[in-house]
């Protein structure tokens, strides 16, 4: 049967199967949320980029979030998408797992240009990347970088056919954005530097892309500092195991690495390869639209690895399939696990809770944790005293203290005067908050004083949230 | 392995010796150590259930915990032989003692001497820290140190026979179900085959399969059952989520003088002396294994990644197998001697330096008076129990908690245990600033936020705050409700508490 199956595979006749693949892995957070009908997104942060887009289709504000009144950069994913006819329905639940397949068939045409041609070790690249946390993260949900990676794909392929298309989707990826294009040309100078020729290709693309970054800087007005706040981040921050969001399984790592071990050949190309995909690494832990280009590379040498311990006579054929079994468990097991936890938030409960605030008449401010900010935003369409953005800001410190306060001081007047004057009027409270989130009991903490003062008053409870009012 | 009759009976005896000497100092001491308690409540649990405390009703009044149950289920089935204080003090100290067999295994697999391997066994018995670690505590690490250098011996026999691997395998997931240090053993694996390229040792197909199997396993294992403290602690599962006070201790950085003492000036001197000839002359495969045992845990305890005592446990063990390997080139030396007489003046001497070495090492042999509960302690909680509501929480040292619970069955607010708690450092903070507060209001703002019913002053707690009263207690409030004046143990009642209506 094994002997089938790798025919199978070096026939090269699975690509249907992968896009299949794409589209269930991408679709499975999407069901979720429609079979909930709660019209929650896997990514919070979605729920930002949606509200967004409703903002540039709906009115002229470009540089200013209308609802928080906070300054934004100038987004082409925004205007673009608001600008389009496309319905938000279909830019919500069908868009981003159409550009997901076109990803995934970019990056197998990508390899097959630059010469890759072991089916064998392509089919398990593919599987890799389609089942990936963040393949699924990305590709389930409204995201710029799912545009961005089109774009990306495409200006490879085209510079590896050494055609100067490539140059318009230098400039795009200088638009859209600038860390971006700084990694596309490090793949070009790699790749030019690999193959000893295209040099000319190569500074026009580089010529573009600086065109394209000055355009965004000095006619959009962007904001670096809006982009220097996402070094707030960390290496658990990129570990699916470890509970990171938009990251990938550990052993991904692994078997990328034993991958690059049995690729290993010893010329400078490679060495220079392998040090860019290491720095790739570095900066992918903090800039979180490096991830997705990262998992390409990292796909792509776990699929040499299994193909290699596949191919490979083990001392003990036992412990080869042994192995291989638990390679495969654990890739599953990462996206299920995954899955399972960001999913969670999927419950028509807090669909009611939304809808509950979406109908309050009130233009004031609602306290909850940062990771509901967008949610309420979008969803409930109303204030929030912060949300998962509000760290790019600099009054972040201060709002950290302030936060501290609202959910631990058992000093009512302390507490009253901060709600006051952060024209704070609601207290909006999820099951996770007290399941240790925040607190680790019902009654710990300021959790007391809005459950028993008379100076506030539960206007909404379910399963799974608890709304306070603050009545002064 | 052909051994003489005489090499099994002296390894009996060096058995019997340490089993015997471990007992005697174990019974000696009265009680069991604070950080057992939660050890008997789980076998005491899985006696009653079938389970262990995993949704834990008493612990920080009531929360989820999560660990591997494996060795509180082999302790509750010994439960059945012993009554519980006789369980912790005999068998954790049978386990720890099989490590003298493990590493004569080890020495004898390395050098082939038997008197190397039995002299290296005698010393791995008396390690001082692995001594006064393992003695009264009923710590996990009296299982764990035996069957970590268990898998290493057989991962270095299984390229000379098959049957040696099924062993391998059995035991490697006996360790990877037993504790997390699976990841260290595997990572100490990697090592070993990374040093092997180095030294450019014949390499083994085997044991770079072998290695990878067992990585990708663990980090499998790791992914299913630790998750969910991975995903609240991340990296920081690693210090056990301990508050930041008792990390500084437990985190401390290796001195020179504090591995003299830990491991004994004979394991360490000629420990490192076979290391050494591994690097320059003398080069085998398995003390190189244990060169990435040393090499792994003084990275980690060097990182302040791991607890320094844990860290010189597994280092003196690891050098004392290395130091049988120095000792029995010594021997073949000083045998290889014309002059007889000068060879035997050679041995004499390095008698009496381990005789001399032997003792000061004994000195470091503390007895644990002071990490056990003591008599009085216990009286007062079987008071509590008696004269309380069943749903109290009772305020204690941290390091009590568990303590506290086991004897009056009554919910703790804060025990040693700080994994998935959140806040802990606050939590901490704030408890242990009852002990010093002066003012009832301050005090009584702490003892509402954390629904304490209870004030137990200990003479632990006592030994470490010098009050033998709580500065705000006597009144109405907070009245005495056990103990005199002028003693400890205390039991204050708290009546009082914080209301907010209007």
């Amino acid at each position: 049967m094994m002997n089938k199956f790798v025919n199978y595979l070096k026939s090269g006749n699975f690509f249907v199967l992968i896009l299949v693949f794409a589209i269930l892995f991408a679709s499975i957070p999407i069901f979720s949320s429609l079979n909930s009908e709660s019209g929650m997104m896997l990514n919070e942060e979605s729920h930002y980029f949606v509200r967004m887009i409703s903002q540039y289709r709906f009115t002229d504000v470009y540089f200013v979030d209308a609802l928080l009144d906070r300054d934004i950069n100038f987004s082409f994913y925004f205007y673009l998408l608001g600008k389009s006819s496309l319905p938000m329905s279909f830019i919500i639940y069908i868009l981003p797992v159409l550009l997901g397949v076109i990803c995934v068939w970019l990056f197998d045409f990508l390899l097959g240009s630059m010469g890759f041609n072991d089916k064998h070790s392509l089919f398990f690249v593919l599987v890799f990347l389609v089942s990936s946390p963040l393949f699924i993260f990305i590709f389930s949900t409204v995201n710029p970088v799912s545009l961005y990676l089109v774009f990306f794909l495409v200006g490879l392929i085209l510079f590896v056919k050494r055609s100067y298309w490539s140059l318009f989707f230098s400039l795009f990826l200088g638009l859209f954005d600038f860390l971006l294009m700084i990694f596309f040309l490090g793949f070009l100078v790699v790749y030019t530097y690999w193959k000893h020729n295209n040099w000319r290709l190569f500074f026009s693309n580089f010529l573009s892309g600086i065109i394209g970054v000055l355009i965004l800087v000095f006619w959009f007005g962007f904001d670096f500092s809006l982009i220097l706040g996402l070094f707030n981040s960390s290496v658990e921050n990129i570990l699916v195991s470890f509970g990171g969001v938009g990251g990938f399984s550990s052993i991904l790592i692994v078997l990328c690495v034993l991958g690059m071990f049995i690729a290993w050949k010893r010329s400078f190309e490679h060495f220079l390869f392998y040090v860019f995909v290491f720095f790739l690494f570095i900066c992918s832990i903090y800039f979180d639209y490096l991830r997705i280009i990262f998992v390409l590379v990292a796909c792509f040498y776990s699929g040499i690895a299994v193909s290699g311990l596949i191919v490979k006579k083990w001392s003990v054929p036992n412990l080869k399939e042994v192995t291989l079994l638990l390679v495969f468990c654990s890739i599953i097991f990462a996206s299920i696990i995954f899955l399972r936890a960001e999913m969670s938030f999927s419950n028509s409960e807090y669909g009611d809770a939304f809808a509950f605030l979406g109908m309050l008449d009130s233009k004031k401010v609602i306290f909850g944790s940062e990771r509901d900010g967008f949610m309420i935003q979008n969803l409930g369409n109303k204030r929030t005293f912060w949300d998962a953005r509000s760290f790019l800001y600099e009054d972040y410190s201060e709002k950290i203290i302030i936060a501290n306060k609202l959910y631990y001081s058992r000093n009512l007047k302390e507490v009253e005067t901060l709600l006051v004057n952060n024209n704070v009027e609601y207290i909006f409270v999820n099951k996770e908050m007290f399941n240790g989130r925040i607190w680790n009991s019902r009654d710990e903490g300021a959790l007391f004083l809005y459950r028993n003062s008379n100076k506030f008053s539960k206007v909404f409870e379910n399963e799974v949230v608890e709304i306070f009012r603050y009545v002064g | 392995m052909n051994m003489k009759r005489s090499t099994i009976l002296w390894l009996a005896l060096i058995f019997i010796l340490v089993f015997g000497v471990r007992l005697l100092f174990a019974f000696n001491i009265d009680g069991v150590s604070y950080e057992s308690y939660n050890i008997l409540r789980n076998v005491e649990n899985i006696k009653n259930s079938g389970v262990p405390l995993f949704n834990d009703e008493l612990s920080y009044g009531g929360r989820e915990k999560f660990f591997s149950p494996v060795y509180h289920y082999i302790l509750a089935g010994f439960s059945y032989l012993f009554n519980d204080f006789f369980l912790i003090k005999v068998i954790p100290n049978f386990f720890i003692s099989f490590t003298v067999i493990v590493v004569f295994f080890l020495v004898f697999a390395l050098t082939e001497d038997e008197f190397a391997s039995i002299l290296a066994s005698l010393f791995s018995g008396f390690i001082p820290i692995l001594f006064n670690s393992t003695l009264n505590t009923g710590s996990v690490y009296s299982l764990v140190v035996p069957v970590f250098f268990l898998c290493c011996y057989y991962f270095l026999r299984t390229n000379q026979n098959e049957k040696y691997l099924w062993k391998l395998l059995v035991s490697l997931i006996f360790m990877a179900i037993l504790h997390p240090l699976s990841l260290v053993l595997a990572v100490v694996f990697l090592v070993y085959l990374f040093f092997i390229k180095v030294f450019v040792f014949r390499e083994s197909k085997r044991e770079a399969e072998l290695v990878l199997f067992y990585f990708i396993f663990i980090l499998w294992l790791t992914m299913v059952f630790y998750r969910l403290a991975l995903s609240n602690h991340g990296f920081g599962v690693i210090w056990q989520n301990l508050p930041l006070d008792l990390l500084r201790n437990s985190f401390a950085n290796v001195t020179v003088v504090g591995a003299l003492f830990g491991i004994g000036f004979i394991p360490l001197i000629l420990g490192l002396a076979g290391l050494y000839m591994n690097l320059f002359n003398f080069r085998s495969k398995g003390v190189t294994l244990m060169m990435s045992v040393c090499f792994v845990f003084f990275l980690l305890v060097y990182l302040n990644w791991f607890p320094l005592h844990i860290g010189l446990m597994f280092l003196g063990v690891a050098l004392t197998v290395s130091s049988g390997n120095a000792f029995s080139k010594f021997l073949a030396f000083v045998f290889n001697l014309k002059s007889r007489v000068l060879g035997f003046i050679a041995i004499f001497v390095l008698f009496c330096l381990l005789l001399i070495s032997f003792f000061p090492s004994m000195s470091t042999f503390e007895f644990h008076e002071k990490d056990t509960p003591s008599r009085e302690d216990f009286l007062a909680l079987y008071w509590l129990k008696n004269n309380s509501a069943k749903n109290s929480s009772v305020l204690s040292l941290s390091r009590e908690g568990s303590f506290v619970s086991y004897v009056s069955g009554l919910k703790n607010v804060i025990d040693e245990d700080y994994l998935l708690i959140s806040n802990v450092n606050k939590r901490f903070e704030d408890l242990n600033g009852v002990y010093e507060d002066v003012f009832l209001t301050d005090a009584l703002e702490t003892l509402s936020y954390y629904d304490v019913d209870y004030v137990f002053l200990s003479k632990h707690n006592f030994l470490i705050y010098n009050n033998s009263r709580l500065l705000f207690a006597g009144n109405e409030c907070v009245p005495l409700v056990f103990g005199n004046k002028e003693d400890v143990p205390k039991i204050y009642k708290i009546r009082c508490g914080f209301s907010y209506d209007e």
